[in-house]
């Protein structure tokens, strides 16, 4: 090679070496270019080589912190220790079984043995989440082949309270019921692999509870409950203004740390999953329809003499004043009769789509997922909608019904209601008119007055001027209704002259007491329920107490000219 | 000439090498202390988490009720024990209460004037009653007798067998 090298002239030699220089210079600048450009990429997105997908296995899910409205804490995340074995590894799986067994007796010292000898397996799970001192106890004797790693364990420290709006979650803390379950359906929950470090925690979700309400709730109910000596109690409160609900109790509940009973049917929310016939609380609606249909006014007068005749079946009152009731009257003598009157004279259809517009007829859904669709006959004739001008032939959710009257009295806007916080401004937004505001004026008219002189006198607080609407329905037992087993709700306002919240106390199949006379009708049980609630809830929920209040006639001026006898 | 550049050359390459040596063990020195403090961090996440929930768990409402009920004389407001005035409902004050003052000085010239002030007029006025129940706890707790040096000791040489 030198040889010839030598023997070309230096011209030639020297053209020949430029060339080769400017590729090996070429060479180098692709090179070196492909390197930097390599390393900007790095420098621009770091995770690239990172982002694989980490082993099935070994995944824990992170959930959101729950809080209440005033940001207390409801539900949260906690690192718990798991106890895995690799029993290819294990030197002595009996020994290894005897030490777990002496640590957890729980776990059977033979499925122990038999689970830890498969010499196939690479990796089973022990125990999962196991406590502190359980893990303390398995590391003073160390064991190869056994090993702890870190799952999040989703913690209520609350335990009852709100359990049914929670819900609760499973062993890979994956939601299953509640808000929980929304959680996860609206991928709100972040997967984390057990291997990597730090922690990925979603934003914190704050719901519209207010847990001191829902405390005051659950207690009083608990004692009203064993009081009249119900089978099950439960309400709910809901902000009319942005349709968020504050507090909402369903009980027997469970605890949301151990949801073992919660798929029991006698535990079910009663407020979404159950559908009951509402009874005369729905004659708010009805009152509501036909005044404002414009063929009705306060002043109307309805015949209560005779009793309706429907399928051979005569329709009567209850509190029966066999004269000319006027609409206030209708209201507070809750007159099956005059109210049925008062759909007739709106007619079938209209009732029907008064109905759909407010939500009756249709599945509630939010953020509690379990929900009911509302049961009503699929051939709708006039009978049903006398019926359902009383609350019978219809059963809706009583969520939805709570929906219902808090548009009725907030200026006649329905909101959806909601389980997460939500600012006035939101609520506007999504708001929809469905009654005039002068007809909800009188709603909360009429439902003052009669918790001044109707049905609803035992709900009556001092200072809180509070307006509702009793309700008892006979259940349905074997096809007919029955007499005795007597499902009594109170629909409360407060306070009734600018409606803040909505109130409703459902008492499954209260007793008579000597101390309510042997009644187990809702005024007498329901209604004083609603009265120690808000005499608790409304402090806690700032209302301002005033002094001596005026009649409803006074504070809500309506076109009413008659004399309420 | 040309030796010369080439031993700055070397000398470049040599210092370059060195710098990146450093760098990468720098780097690496830091990767791992980024671990650990990552790891430290989830820690003491952990920690603060364990603590909050801890917090939520010992004033849950049914918890602190029945400890508020035992040992404070706390009741819940009655309305009688409210009043209310409205601010709108206030007159606005005359032009000068001075002059008020002085003119009423010299009407009553003969009279012992102790004081007199003129207050706007108040539709209704805030009244606080006290609280009927007096508080039981203050009220019975008898009085804590002073321990002297030698009841100390006389109870020491009484706990000893």
């Amino acid at each position: 090679m030198i040889t010839n090298l030598l023997l070309v002239p230096a011209e030639k030699r020297k053209a020949k070496s430029r060339g080769r220089l400017r590729l090996i210079f070429l060479c180098f600048t692709a090179l070196y270019g492909a390197i930097a450009f390599k390393m900007v990429k790095f420098a621009v997105n770091p995770h690239e080589t990172a982002a694989k997908a980490p082993n099935n296995e070994l995944i824990t899910l992170s959930r959101p912190d729950l809080f209440d409205r005033n940001g207390k804490m409801l539900a949260t995340d906690l690192r718990r220790a798991s106890l895995y074995a690799e029993p290819h590894r294990l030197l002595d799986s009996d020994e290894a079984a005897e030490h777990i067994h002496a640590v957890i007796p729980d776990l059977k010292l033979k499925d122990l043995e038999k689970k830890l000898d498969s010499d196939k397996q690479g990796f089973i799970w022990v125990k999962r989440q196991i406590t502190q001192s359980q893990q303390d106890a398995l590391n003073k004797k160390f064991t190869p082949g056994l090993g702890f790693m870190y799952e999040n364990r989703r913690i209520y420290p609350n335990g009852v309270l709100a359990s049914h709006i929670l819900g609760h979650v499973d062993i890979d803390n994956r939601g299953v019921a509640g808000i929980e379950k929304t959680l996860d359906k609206r991928s709100m929950v972040t997967q984390k692999s057990l291997i990597s470090l730090g922690d990925t925690k979603p934003e914190p979700v704050t719901l519209s509870i207010d847990l001191t309400a829902q405390h005051i709730m659950r207690e009083e109910l608990v004692k009203a409950m064993a009081y009249y000596k119900a089978k099950a109690a439960a309400g709910v409160v809901m902000d009319v203004r942005t349709g968020e609900i504050i507090s909402m109790v369903s009980l027997p509940d469970f605890d949301s740390n151990a949801p073992g009973t919660s798929m029991d049917e006698t535990r079910l929310n009663r407020m979404t999953t159950g559908v009951f016939e509402m009874g005369s609380t729905f004659k708010a609606i009805t009152t509501a329809m036909a005044l404002d249909s414009g063929k009705v006014s306060l002043n109307s007068t309805f015949d209560t003499r005779h009793p309706l005749v429907y399928g051979g079946r005569p329709i009567n009152d209850y509190h029966g004043q066999k004269r000319v009731l006027t609409v206030p009257e209708v209201f507070i003598y809750s007159s099956n009769i005059g109210t049925a009157k008062m759909a007739l004279a709106v007619g079938v259809t209209k009732h029907k789509e008064f109905l759909k517009k407010l939500g009756q007829l249709d599945r509630l859904q939010t953020e509690v997922v379990e929900n009911a669709m509302p049961l009503y006959p699929k051939n709708w004739q006039e009978v049903h909608t006398v019926t359902a001008a009383f609350g019978h032939g219809i059963a809706v959710a009583p969520l939805q019904a709570t929906a219902a009257v808090a548009a009725l009295v907030n200026g006649g806007y329905y909101i959806a209601p909601t389980f997460i916080k939500r600012s006035e401004e939101e609520a506007n937004m999504i708001g929809r008119r469905v009654i005039k505001d002068e007809t909800s004026k009188q709603m909360r008219y009429l439902m003052r007055l009669n918790a001044e002189r109707g049905s609803g006198k035992q709900a009556e607080v001092d200072g809180y001027y509070v307006g509702g609407k009793t309700g008892t329905s006979e259940k349905v037992v074997a096809g007919r209704y029955s007499k005795t087993k007597l499902l009594t709700s109170f629909m409360g306002i407060f306070p009734a002259d600018n409606p803040r919240y909505v109130i409703l106390t459902m008492l499954d199949e209260p007793q008579g007491l000597k101390e309510t006379k042997g009644y187990a009708t809702s005024g007498w049980n329901a209604a004083p329920v609603t009265a120690k609630l808000i005499s608790r809830l409304a402090p806690a929920l700032g209302i301002e107490p005033r002094g001596a209040m005026a009649a409803a006639n006074v504070v809500i001026p309506v076109s009413f000219k008659g004399n309420i006898r | 000439m040309l030796r010369f550049i080439n031993l700055i050359f070397i000398g470049a390459l040599l210092s370059a090498a060195g710098f990146v040596y450093s760098v990468k063990y720098d780097a690496t020195f830091d990767t791992s202390k980024i671990t650990k403090l990552t790891r430290e961090i989830a820690k003491e996440r952990d920690k603060v988490n364990r603590l909050n929930a801890e917090w939520a768990y010992l004033n849950r409402p049914e918890y602190l009720q029945p400890i508020v009920e035992k040992h404070l004389s706390m009741q819940p407001l009655s309305l009688s024990q409210v009043g209310m005035f409205n601010l709108r409902d206030r007159q606005a004050p005359g032009p000068d209460p001075l002059t008020h003052m002085l003119e009423a000085l010299e009407r009553a010239d003969k009279e012992v004037i102790t004081a007199k002030i003129i207050v706007p007029k108040v539709n209704k006025v805030a009244v606080l009653k006290p609280v009927a129940k007096p508080l039981p706890r203050l009220a019975q707790k008898p009085a804590v007798k002073q321990q002297t040096l030698a009841d100390v000791i006389a109870g020491l040489s009484r706990a000893k067998p």
